[in-house]
């Protein structure tokens, strides 16, 4: 699965020289480091939060530190080191709302259609108001685990990112970050009704 | 017991699998499970939900921000609404240790005071209430001392101190009045113990309720504390007695100060933290 998280054009090297240039001060040169992670850092807050008001709160509020601390990342790769600090502004989110984030009124249904069923062909609208009421269940899922189970299988799961850069933005170790993610995906089954290898829903 | 201690040691791990379900795993990780799962129908089907979810979470679309999150020169001089990078202030971990210590020393002469105007009224002389200013030197260093190693369990010893101290000028085995801290009271001969109705009509309505206040009443105490100096009589022996109040008054102004700066610190560590 390719990660949608790789930026698009510049080179490895072009990004050291924008953050070397950060460093010193260079809000030019952060700015284009913004451009390039801010789709990124935007929908790691809003699958950890669940509301996209809440998301640009938090993304505004990590790009803010990751300049004020701009110093501190050093002999580190910028990007976990800047998903730990927009993780960081998260979790402050959720404690200023009282830990548990924003869950929608309806509770979410069982999916009605197993998610596994070849996509419609000629998607009409009915299909399309399926899908994405599917993404909502799929999506409230994720706001019912705990906060670290739920931050690595967005990366892993929703962004792509591999799980030594994973470890890296959680600060844990390799085996933490597979354990967090393989209890994420057992509740996340077991939530949403997900079978192994047929298509048949399994009872549990 | 064997088939389920067997089951245990075979199969791989929930960890493990996700790794493998993820090709995320080393390749010889990826081969001992792939022996595995050739021969076990659950471990595959574990496998396969780990990938399942994994297509289903990959589905949810990536939302474009309504705004840039580009900084301008205004953002980054104006302070920060809230930074993710929290620090612990030290002030928050010294005040709250201060005021608790100040609190305590202010209980034990308090209770040393009504102790003294309980029983010692009348038959208070001067030897004896030089020892008794002795008693308080050494019991404000011994409170404030244990308060300052910022455990609150350490009041018990507090209170015996300067009920120790106190017995060798009294001569006999009494409570310690400054006990008022702990909420155990050994069982004594009931005249010493307070409060004793007519010595503590002579102070102002605060100072009876203040010995049986746990230290959260700070502010009240405070009030107390100041006022005592002005209200209280001049007893006889009043060197030992001035000494006491001084000491009552300074405990009480510390204990004021600094759970006054605790509780704004904690405002503040929730409103703003930095």
């Amino acid at each position: 699965m390719e990660p949608r998280a790789d930026p698009p054009s510049p080179a490895v090297a072009d990004e050291a020289a924008l953050l070397d240039r950060a460093r010193h001060g260079d809000l030019d040169a952060f700015n284009a480091l913004v451009d390039l992670h801010q789709r990124l850092v935007f929908n790691v807050c809003l699958r950890l939060l669940g509301n996209s008001t809440l998301a640009e709160d938090a993304a505004q509020d990590a790009f803010l530190a990751a300049f004020r601390h701009i110093a501190a990342c050093k002999g580190e790769r910028f990007r976990p080191w800047l998903l730990r600090i927009a993780a960081n502004a998260c979790t402050d989110e959720l404690r200023r709302r009282g830990r548990r984030p924003a869950i929608s009124l309806d509770a979410p249904r069982p999916l009605e259609h197993d998610p596994l069923d070849a996509p419609d062909p000629a998607p009409g609208p009915e299909a399309e108001a399926l899908r994405s009421e599917q993404r909502r269940t799929i999506a409230a899922a994720l706001l019912h685990l705990p906060n670290d189970q739920r931050l690595a299988v967005v990366l892993c799961d929703v962004q792509g990112l591999a799980y030594d850069e994973i470890a890296e933005a959680t600060g844990v170790s390799l085996g933490t970050v597979k354990s967090r993610i393989a209890r994420a995906r057992e509740k996340l089954r077991r939530e949403l009704g997900v079978a192994g290898t047929s298509g048949a829903r399994s009872p549990s | 017991m064997k088939k389920l201690l067997g089951f245990w040691r075979r199969h791989p791990t929930a960890a493990r699998l996700s790794a493998v379900a993820d090709g995320q795993a080393t390749a010889e990780d990826a081969a001992e499970v792939g022996r595995h799962t050739a021969a076990c129908e659950r471990c595959r089907e574990r496998i396969a939900a780990h990938r399942a979810v994994r297509t289903m979470l990959a589905a949810l679309p990536d939302e474009a921000p309504s705004r840039s999150f580009r900084l301008s020169p205004a953002d980054v001089t104006a302070p920060a609404r809230r930074s993710p990078a929290p620090t612990t202030s030290r002030s928050l971990r010294l005040m709250p240790a201060l005021a608790a210590a100040a609190a305590v020393a202010f209980a034990v002469l308090v209770g040393v005071d009504l102790y003294a105007r309980g029983g010692g009224a009348s038959t208070t002389s001067a030897p004896e209430l030089s020892a008794y200013s002795a008693a308080q030197s050494n019991a404000t260093p011994s409170a404030s001392a244990a308060g300052a190693s910022g455990a609150l369990s350490s009041n018990p010893q507090a209170s015996p101190a300067a009920g120790n101290a106190l017995a060798p000028a009294r001569g006999t085995s009494v409570p310690p009045a400054a006990s008022s801290a702990t909420t155990e009271h050994p069982g004594v001969p009931a005249p010493r113990v307070p409060p004793t109705p007519p010595p503590a009509a002579a102070f102002d309505s605060n100072r009876p309720a203040a010995t049986a206040t746990p230290t959260t009443g700070v502010a009240s105490r405070g009030g107390g504390g100041s006022q005592s100096p002005a209200t209280a009589p001049p007893t006889k022996g009043s060197a030992g007695t001035i000494w006491l109040r001084i000491g009552e008054a300074l405990a009480a102004a510390v204990a004021v100060a600094a759970g006054a700066v605790t509780v704004r610190g904690i405002a503040r560590h929730r409103e703003v933290r930095t």
